[in-house]
């Protein structure tokens, strides 16, 4: 665990993201996460945090289909939202989509960052986007026999 | 509340790219003083609800219509706003700080704020990260969690556009049949195309307009011509990490508590302080870029049981002649994308018994109530009117 650290974070989180690391911000006080990247805690206002790496695995608890245009050869993506530890769900891209498994919500999924990812992330959208990380993606984990 | 609407006019809901926002905006106003024998140096209020981006911001406008106000406050274009809007133009005049506050705003939305249209790309962070990739995320978790059968949402978009069909300000007048929604195409499933509200290539809305709600204390609106809608009670946006834009608390998204979800005492205060019940309201208006939020408006609000809009919001039920007709103008989703203004001037008109073949027979309660937990109520009845 790195050391505690004050702060937005953003920029930091980027910067883990430049070499492949997914981490989210911890409370120094409380020990909650923070997301998406904060200088305070939601719970106890604490200003002070360390950095904690993702768990390999989260879980899909949403998604959707974002379809090419008519007449257009280009694949359908699926994006997924999935949870990570201390309920921090984040938005990524799903990789090999087709055909959609069912049901999909409840099923691990592994991630990866591509290159280029730290200059994807979006935390605050205007009309009230939900922050995602355009270079995120999953994989789905095989179920059990 | 201590308020009264006596004017709402709005243009009609299109393309006009020779036209500024303020200058939409002049036009609902001229209306609204029309309408109501006022002069302009009457107003001494105003609300601007729509800013910039979309939209202008106030300094401008008040100095481009020769305003002078002893009260004025904006708001940021977005949905959200609207009844946040319209209470703090109630608010404003109930506390003596304005006598007629003007709900005043214009939207010039084509092309200078979403650009010229483009082919939908998927590969886009431009659209694929859109808020219909949002609303699409709470809908799938909301299908999710009560095990619904999304096709059940089109019920929605058709008693819209059966209302839209004899709304001359509607952007889509056409009729929708369900053959023809079934197989429309699935932008971003969940949604087909008319689940959403009319969009260009990159997401943003197609259409501009201007709105003017002029709202006058009782004794000030005793003495106009045109309307007499009552402002009977109002409650504000709710606020806090459990709510979500395109979805309601509980849905587990972000890092919202995935919870069963009843509507809580500060939902159905407006309720409580109106001196009614849910089941008085003769029509229901809600924000409804996407069909989806109307089937959780409706549950936010108490009118249907949570998991249950499903089955209860049929054509039948919400649509014309319907037991709670459902945003008569069309909404967004049909008359086109108003952030809502749309709806309170056409609560507006059914309370003035002006809706045309829209008319809800003997309508006397209306509400407004939004996902986030806004929600304004209006009567044209003086003796629900002006309790509190």
């Amino acid at each position: 665990m790195m050391a505690t650290t004050k702060g937005s974070g953003e920029e930091q989180f980027r910067a883990f993201m430049k070499v492949g690391e997914l981490r989210f911000q911890q409370c120094a006080s409380c020990k909650t996460r923070r997301w998406p990247p904060s200088g305070v805690c939601h719970k106890c206002l604490s200003t002070a945090y360390s950095w904690q790496p993702a768990e390999a695995q989260a879980i899909v608890v949403s998604y959707v289909k974002v379809n090419p245009p008519i007449g257009s050869e280009a694949k359908s993506l699926l994006e997924v939202h999935a949870e990570f530890g201390g309920g921090v769900r984040v938005t990524g891209r799903l990789v090999d989509p087709d055909p959609i498994p069912a049901p999909l919500v409840g099923r691990h999924a592994t991630w990866t960052l591509k290159p280029g990812a730290e200059s994807s992330a979006k935390f605050v959208g205007a009309a009230g986007d939900y922050p995602t990380i355009a270079s995120l993606e999953f994989e789905l984990e095989s179920e059990e026999p | 509340m201590n308020a009264v609407i006596v004017a709402a006019e709005i243009t009609r809901v299109g393309v006009y790219p020779d036209e500024t926002a303020v200058e939409l905006a002049a036009r609902a106003l001229t209306s609204a003083l029309d309408r109501t024998g006022l002069a302009r140096p009457e107003i001494d209020g105003l609300v601007w609800s729509l800013g910039r981006p979309s939209g202008e911001d106030y300094p401008t406008t008040v100095d481009a219509l020769g305003l002078n106000l002893r009260f004025a406050s904006q708001f940021w274009t977005h949905g959200r706003w609207t009844g946040a809007a319209v209470m703090t133009a109630a608010m404003a005049v109930s506390t003596g700080a304005a006598d007629i506050v003007a709900c005043l705003g214009g939207v010039k939305r084509v092309p200078d704020i979403t650009g010229p249209d483009v082919p939908l790309d998927p590969t886009s962070p431009a659209f694929a990260w859109s808020i219909h990739q949002a609303a699409g995320m709470a809908f799938r978790r909301y299908l999710t969690l009560y095990r619904c059968d999304r096709d059940r949402v089109a019920d929605v978009v058709i008693a819209q556009r059966q209302f839209a069909q004899n709304n001359e300000r509607a952007y889509l007048r056409a009729p929708l049949t369900l053959d023809e929604y079934m197989i429309a195409p699935e932008v971003i499933d969940p949604f087909r195309l008319p689940d959403c509200y009319p969009f260009n290539a990159r997401g943003g809305p197609m259409n501009d307009y201007g709105v003017c709600l002029l709202v006058a204390r009782p004794e000030v609106a005793a003495s106009l011509a045109g309307a007499s809608v009552h402002i009977l009670a109002a409650q504000g946006l709710q606020a806090s990490r459990e709510e979500i834009w395109f979805g309601r608390p509980g849905l587990g998204l972000l890092q919202q508590s995935s919870s069963s979800f009843e509507p809580t005492k500060r939902d159905m205060r407006v309720y409580a302080d109106a001196g009614i019940v849910p089941a008085d309201i003769d029509a229901f208006y809600t924000y409804d870029v996407f069909s989806s939020l109307v089937w959780m408006a409706l549950e936010r609000f108490g009118h249907c049981e949570p998991g249950a809009a499903h089955k209860w919001a049929t054509i039948d039920r919400i649509g014309p002649g319907g037991q709670l007709p459902v945003n008569t103008n069309g909404g967004n989703l049909s008359e086109g994308h108003t952030a809502g203004w749309g709806h309170f001037v056409e609560m507006v008109r059914q309370l003035s018994h002006e809706a045309g073949p829209r008319q809800v027979p003997n309508a006397e309660l209306v509400q407004w109530g939004s996902t986030f937990g806004d929600s304004v109520v209006l009567t044209n009845s003086p003796r629900r009117g002006n309790t509190r």
